[in-house]
């Protein structure tokens, strides 16, 4: 029984330390350990471990051993096995030596820590033999120029730029007689259309004047016609005065034109009436008689002639 | 020239609103200054609609709709909103009687005409939306039976802006039941005087009833005759939709402000307002300016502002301000 513990013992004991020996490995590798002299060889570095290894990456200097310089460093690579239990970085690194020689790269330290544990461990790489080879020159031949540069034909990406600038000074140009030509013809060199503005008064009268040929209250759209006619003031009131009239109520844009001189008032209280009668026909169902109706059209006429603008002698 | 019908109904107005001036006058015997208050009070009464008062503490809220409960012979109840209110504190519940061995509903103080909601936001939302719920429904269910509250039933809540610490502000969607909110700001100067005068004089001034219920149920009916010319159906909803869109209104600076715009309730409640107003003003008709009159105390609780509008120091004051003076007026 005693011998059966013992053997026992013993077998969990060496699957730990084994286990423990395969949790960790690191390994530097070559792809060549031969090369010639100024030829890249890859250097790949690798840590395999469990998955909740944290690794401080070894630090590589730009030259090794003093003739190895290092020209490339890729990106630490991470992997997972299947079970997510192992991980794996890798490291690419491209050499370069321009001395021949054979040269031995050290271990390479690596420190980790697999968690919980906090404990700092260490694991180093095999050492690595690089020999870099000359390349053998016939000294019985000549020694031959160096090869000069290749000519590459000219693309037309290239060429875009030459000849953009090249119409761009053309148009320049051909602007340049064009303003010279209309210049000695004593020509305006932009013919803008002259824009008519209608002042208020004469747009209003306009509106008005259509208002009547449309003969709406006639035609029994009562209601029609006082919101037409007090638009065309409204809108009037707004050119004129400089008052937002077509936002305003019929009390506000009187009380708007109260103390403004170009409104006296005896034309305001025509104004005010006016505005009132139309608010009855559109908010009261009012039906003016049809003098009050002429009477509304004129009455806006005769306001816009009190008050319009008046160009000084 | 005007039609009958208008023509009458002003005339039926000019008779039946003299009350609205008797009532305005019992109340400024005990309220200095705050008229704009009253009137406000006046159209909700007149409306059917339940008013919101939002002011600082101080400014004769509680008092005014005290006073305004006076003037007519009702059934008041006031209520003071605190944390540990529980809706059946409000509404009602059902006891059980050892003496004839059954529960006996025992109705709440909302069973009244005029409800002080004092300090609304002051109890937690389950106590809000209870009477909310009745506000909407008008009718309360106490264990299996319904209870209609009696006409006219008119909430009118108050709560405090500033003070924030132990309140719960009133989801949108209630504030949106209430037909008015109406800011009330500081008395001037004059009115301060005059304030302090009555308050430190021997003399107790209070307000005695004038109208009844059935004059008011008269009125209402005929401020819900009061006409509304489509023009003026338009222009509401113009404001409404600009408040939803306005970007289509010229206001597209307004774009990133406004979270949300005036529900259909709004458009329902201006009109009503406006109906009110008029009533008021001793029309038969809406104007357009019975609609500005309105608009603020109407929507100013139904438009959303963004953290951007916020952030501005943009309040939706100056949003229905910039919509009024932006969409045409019929």
């Amino acid at each position: 029984m005693r011998t059966v513990r013992s053997i026992g013992l013993f077998l969990f004991m060496l699957t730990v330390i084994c286990g423990h020996a395969q949790e960790v490995s690191v390994s530097a590798k070559l792809d060549t350990n031969a090369m010639l002299i100024g030829d890249h060889v890859g250097l790949t570095l690798k840590f395999t471990g469990p998955a909740k290894s944290q690794v401080l990456w070894p630090f590589i200097p730009d030259t090794i051993l003093g003739s190895i310089t290092v020209i490339g460093r890729g990106k630490i690579d991470t992997s997972f096995t299947a079970d997510k239990q192992t991980v794996s970085y890798t490291q690419q690194l491209n050499i370069t030596s321009y001395d021949s020689g054979f040269y031995t790269i050290p271990g390479i330290p690596f420190k980790y820590r697999v968690l919980p544990d906090t404990t700092r461990l260490f694991a180093s790489t095999n050492m690595t033999l690089l020999a870099v080879h000359t390349v053998k020159v016939d000294t019985t031949q000549a020694i031959k120029p160096i090869i000069g540069p290749l000519k590459v034909p000219i693309s037309f990406r290239e060429m875009l730029p030459w000849i953009l600038g090249g119409l761009v000074v053309v148009l320049i140009i051909l602007a340049v007689l064009w303003y010279l030509n209309k210049r000695r013809k004593q020509q305006p060199v932009f013919r803008l259309k002259p824009v008519v503005v209608q002042l208020p008064h004469e747009l209003a009268m306009q509106e008005i004047e259509k208002l009547r040929q449309k003969k709406l209250w006639q035609a029994g759209r009562v209601k029609e016609y006082h919101s037409e006619l007090t638009e065309i003031l409204r809108r009037y009131i707004e050119g004129r005065f400089s008052v937002p009239a077509l936002e305003q109520t019929s009390a506000e844009i009187t009380y708007s034109l109260v103390n403004n001189p170009s409104c006296p008032q005896h034309e305001l209280d025509r104004l005010s009436n006016l505005l009132i009668m139309a608010d009855m026909v559109k908010f009261a169902k009012s039906q003016p008689l049809a003098a009050e109706n002429e009477k509304c059209l004129s009455e806006g006429i005769e306001f816009v002639n009190q008050t319009m603008e008046r160009k000084n002698a | 020239m005007v039609e009958t019908d208008i023509k009458e109904l002003n005339e039926r107005i000019q008779k039946e609103s003299a009350f609205v001036d008797m009532v305005t006058m019992e109340m400024h015997k005990v309220i200095i200054g705050q008229k704009s208050m009253i009137e406000r009070l006046m159209i909700g009464l007149l409306a059917d609609g339940h008013i919101l008062l939002e002011g600082v503490p101080g400014l004769a809220k509680t008092l005014a709709i005290k006073s305004l409960a006076n003037c007519i012979e009702a059934k008041f109840s006031r209520i003071q909103f605190t944390p540990d209110l529980l809706p059946a504190d409000l509404l009602g519940t059902l006891i059980y009687s050892q003496k004839n061995e059954e529960f006996k509903v025992r109705k709440g103080p909302i069973f009244a005409n005029f409800i002080l909601a004092d300090e609304i936001n002051r109890s937690p939302a389950k106590v809000q939306s209870a009477l909310l719920e009745a506000m909407q429904e008008r009718q309360v269910t106490i264990g299996d039976e319904t209870f209609k509250l009696p006409e006219p039933f008119l909430v009118l809540a108050t709560e405090n802006p500033i003070e924030q610490e132990g309140t719960y502000p009133l989801p949108e969607a209630q504030v949106d039941r209430f037909m008015l909110k109406v800011v009330i700001g500081y008395p001037d100067k004059k009115e301060e005087k005059l304030i302090i005068r009555q308050n430190i004089s021997n003399e107790s001034v209070k307000t005695s009833p004038i109208i009844s219920t059935a004059d008011i149920q008269r009125a209402r009916a005929i401020t819900r005759e009061v006409y509304l010319d489509e023009k003026i159906e338009n222009y509401i909803t113009d404001i409404v939709f600009a408040s939803r869109f306005p970007a289509e209104y010229k206001l597209k600076k307004f774009e990133g402000l406004i979270s949300y715009g005036g529900s259909p309730r709004a458009s329902i409640y201006l009109a009503l307002a406006a109906k009110a107003y008029a009533f008021i003003k001793r029309r038969g008709y809406v104007i357009p300016e019975d609609i500005r009159a309105v608009a603020f105390d109407v929507l100013r609780h139904r438009i959303g502002l963004t953290y951007e509008a916020e952030a501005e120091n943009i309040t939706s004051e100056d949003i229905i301000s910039e919509i009024l003076n932006t969409v045409e007026v019929p």
